[in-house]
């Protein structure tokens, strides 16, 4: 197989965005090709996988051929991958896969997600459509009330607490103090996390992401484009994608993402790397308990001891064992769906190049992005590394 | 006649010559639906009493064409209109399955004070209205859409717990290895929270949007069967959210929404 590696990423900032989705992609395209050393021009790539659920409808049909020609790229082959919240993170893998495989030297890979341009009614529709429709849906379940549901389970095999879900939402809100694209730079203390309005118990407010606007891009390149274009690329190490059950209730555990654990392994496996090394993970707290989970998921702990994981702070930049969502993650830098996979590989991007301003991770030298689809259905885990082995 | 047992969330009682259950429900003395229940639930309800004090065969039922498949994928083992010994009437928040030819003075039905749940009358009016709204056809969901060909290819799993043979709940259109699934037993109508869940109102789904402030929010269950399959369902009649993991609950067939002018019935569950 062919060495990838990401020599451009960029993003907008991530919130309630005046502009258009079409016009959030292009600036977000033109950031990612900004940031490359080396001179490349959006109609030059071979390929454009783009990551979005086309919330809204707007546009449906063709969004990535109406997308890609906005953003400098017409006739570049596109297409649009759909795969709920982890769109854009099945995206990266198929852009990865293109140029692995030797069939493309160049791609762009991004996400984009307009969500709070709709009516609060045509919006909650939205929302629900990616859960499992016709048995969980009618027996009164969005997703905070899937993840709901695992939290309860968790607390009761595992003694995990609604405190440790609030350790969790404060250092994500303080991690994206320091993070210019952040849609929530609030610190929020833990009093106030702990006395949120209840969602869906035991969620509060607190625990959950908000809907927010946003793009988010990057180019991959083969190692040799690479090394032509940068002097120091991201490399690609290890892709991992799995799929589980849609409903959580055919699923034989409610506290642990079968498909979060296999994507990971065949990550780990491709990329020679363990749980131990990293040194920055991007995960997909789109809840608090989802942030927990992944921590057990992904190896950074012990199965049943992501409470403790959270309560000892382990996740926090520049702390903790290994700094978990440094961005802020979905929590607090927001959760434009299709774009959120996309994005976390820009921050990984910028920590690993020591572009990350005042949140960079000390000594980055792996990260690891891990994006889920609903409330588990579907999962991306991506690492990457300075050094190409 | 006083109603003194208790049945699929119902007060029940045997006479000589069939089976009589009423809602629980009381605005002041007067008798009303639970949240969740109609004339036709009630009806499905006497009729699993019936079953449960050993009947089962052929019953004269009325029904209209929209009720005729609730009825049937709810209780597979009744033989509906078999020139039957048996018939069913409905009465006002109340059903009786009797012996053909016997009568009941429905106005002399009662249920024992101790089985009653007594709410305010705004709070029954509310629930009322919640629904005519919901079930007028100018109320175009805002959910998650589920069509009618879907809903009715479903009932048989939704209402009658048909599994495939595995058994797995719901059934799947195909096997691993390609092949078409068998069909299996039907699970049983008991089952263990596993976990749950309250969404209060503005965080419950857009389909119950109207319903769910008149009911403080939903209550939501994972629940496990003994025969090894899980499913979701919503807590039945919303008087009593106060569920716990490991609990055993029962399933009973009530309104679940309505959606572009068609109401829709699934299994929901009551504590045991």
């Amino acid at each position: 197989m062919v060495d990838v590696a990401m020599v451009g990423a960029g993003q907008t900032p991530y919130g309630t965005h005046p502009a258009a989705m079409k016009d959030m992609w292009a600036d977000a395209v033109r950031s990612c090709f900004a940031s490359i050393d080396g001179d490349l021009a959006p109609a030059s790539v071979d390929e454009v996988f783009l990551g979005s659920t086309a919330f809204g409808g707007g546009q449906l049909g063709n969004t990535a051929a109406y997308l890609a020609e906005h953003a400098g790229m017409a006739g570049v082959p596109a297409r649009r991958i759909e795969n709920a919240c982890a769109s854009s993170g099945f995206a990266l893998r198929d852009g990865w896969a293109a140029i692995a495989s030797g069939r493309a030297d160049v791609v762009v890979v991004g996400g984009v997600e307009k969500m709070n341009d709709l009516t609060p009614e045509r919006k909650r529709y939205w929302l629900g459509v990616s859960g499992d429709t016709e048995w969980e849906r009618l027996a009164g379940l969005t997703f905070p009330g899937t993840y709901a549901l695992m939290a309860r389970r968790h607390m009761h095999e595992h003694g995990s607490t609604h405190d440790d879900l609030v350790h969790i939402s404060v250092k994500n809100h303080a991690h994206a103090l320091d993070n210019p694209d952040a849609h929530l730079r609030k610190d929020v203390s833990f009093e106030k996390a702990a006395s949120g309005m209840v969602i869906a118990d035991p969620l509060t407010l607190y625990d959950c992401c908000p809907t927010s606007d946003g793009a988010a891009a990057v180019v991959l390149a083969s190692a040799d484009v690479a090394r032509k274009l940068t002097d120091t690329p991201v490399w690609m190490r290890g892709s991992g994608a799995a799929s589980d059950h849609l409903a959580l209730h055919d699923r034989p555990s409610l506290t642990t993402l079968a498909a979060t654990r296999s994507a990971a392994s065949q990550a780990y496996a491709q990329s020679g790397i363990t749980a131990s090394d990293l040194d920055l993970v991007e995960v997909h707290d789109c809840f608090t308990v989802a942030e927990l989970l992944a921590t057990e998921d992904l190896g950074l702990t012990e199965r049943g001891q992501g409470g403790v994981f959270a309560r000892d702070g382990e996740g926090r930049r520049n702390e903790g064992r290994t700094t978990v969502n440094g961005s802020g993650g979905l929590k607090a830098k927001g959760h434009p769906l299709g774009a959120t996979g996309a994005g976390q590989a820009v921050e990984v991007f910028k920590q690993l190049r020591g572009d990350a301003g005042p949140r960079q991770v000390r000594d980055a030298e792996v990260g690891l992005t891990h994006n889920v689809g609903g409330s588990g259905a579907t999962c991306a885990v991506h690492v990457f590394g300075r050094s190409v082995e | 006649m006083i109603l003194d047992a208790s049945v699929a969330g119902n007060a029940a009682g045997s006479i000589d010559d069939g089976v009589v259950v009423a809602s629980v429900f009381h605005v002041g003395d007067r008798r009303v639906h639970g949240p969740d229940a109609d004339d036709l639930t009630m009806l499905i309800d006497a009729l699993e009493a019936w079953r449960q004090r050993g009947h089962e065969g052929p019953v004269d039922l009325e029904l209209s064409e929209d009720e005729r498949p609730i009825v049937a994928a709810s209780l597979p083992w009744l033989i509906v209109d078999g020139g039957a010994k048996h018939v069913a009437h409905r009465f006002h928040c109340g059903a009786a399955v009797l012996v053909r030819g016997s009568s009941l003075d429905d106005a002399a039905v009662a249920v024992d004070v101790g089985l009653r749940i007594v709410i305010e009358a705004d709070a029954h009016d509310a629930i009322t209205t919640a629904w005519s709204t919901e079930m007028a056809a100018s109320n175009v969901s805002q959910g998650a859409y589920v069509s009618g060909q879907v809903h009715d290819l479903g009932l048989e799993a939704r209402l009658g717990m048909q599994a495939q043979a595995g058994p797995v709940w719901p059934p799947r259109g195909a096997l691993a290895d390609g092949g078409l699934p068998e069909h299996g037993a039907c699970l049983s109508m008991t089952a263990r929270v596993v976990s749950w869940t309250r969404l209060i109102a503005a965080g419950c789904p857009s389909e119950f949007a109207i319903r769910a402030p008149a009911l403080g929010g939903l209550t939501s269950m994972i629940l496990s069967f003994e025969e090894g399959p899980s499913g979701v369902f919503l807590h039945a009649d919303g008087h009593d959210n106060d569920v716990n993991i490991d609990d055993d609950v029962q399933l009973v067939v009530r309104r679940v929404y309505a959606q572009d002018g068609v109401l829709r019935y699934g299994r929901k569950a009551i504590r045991l």
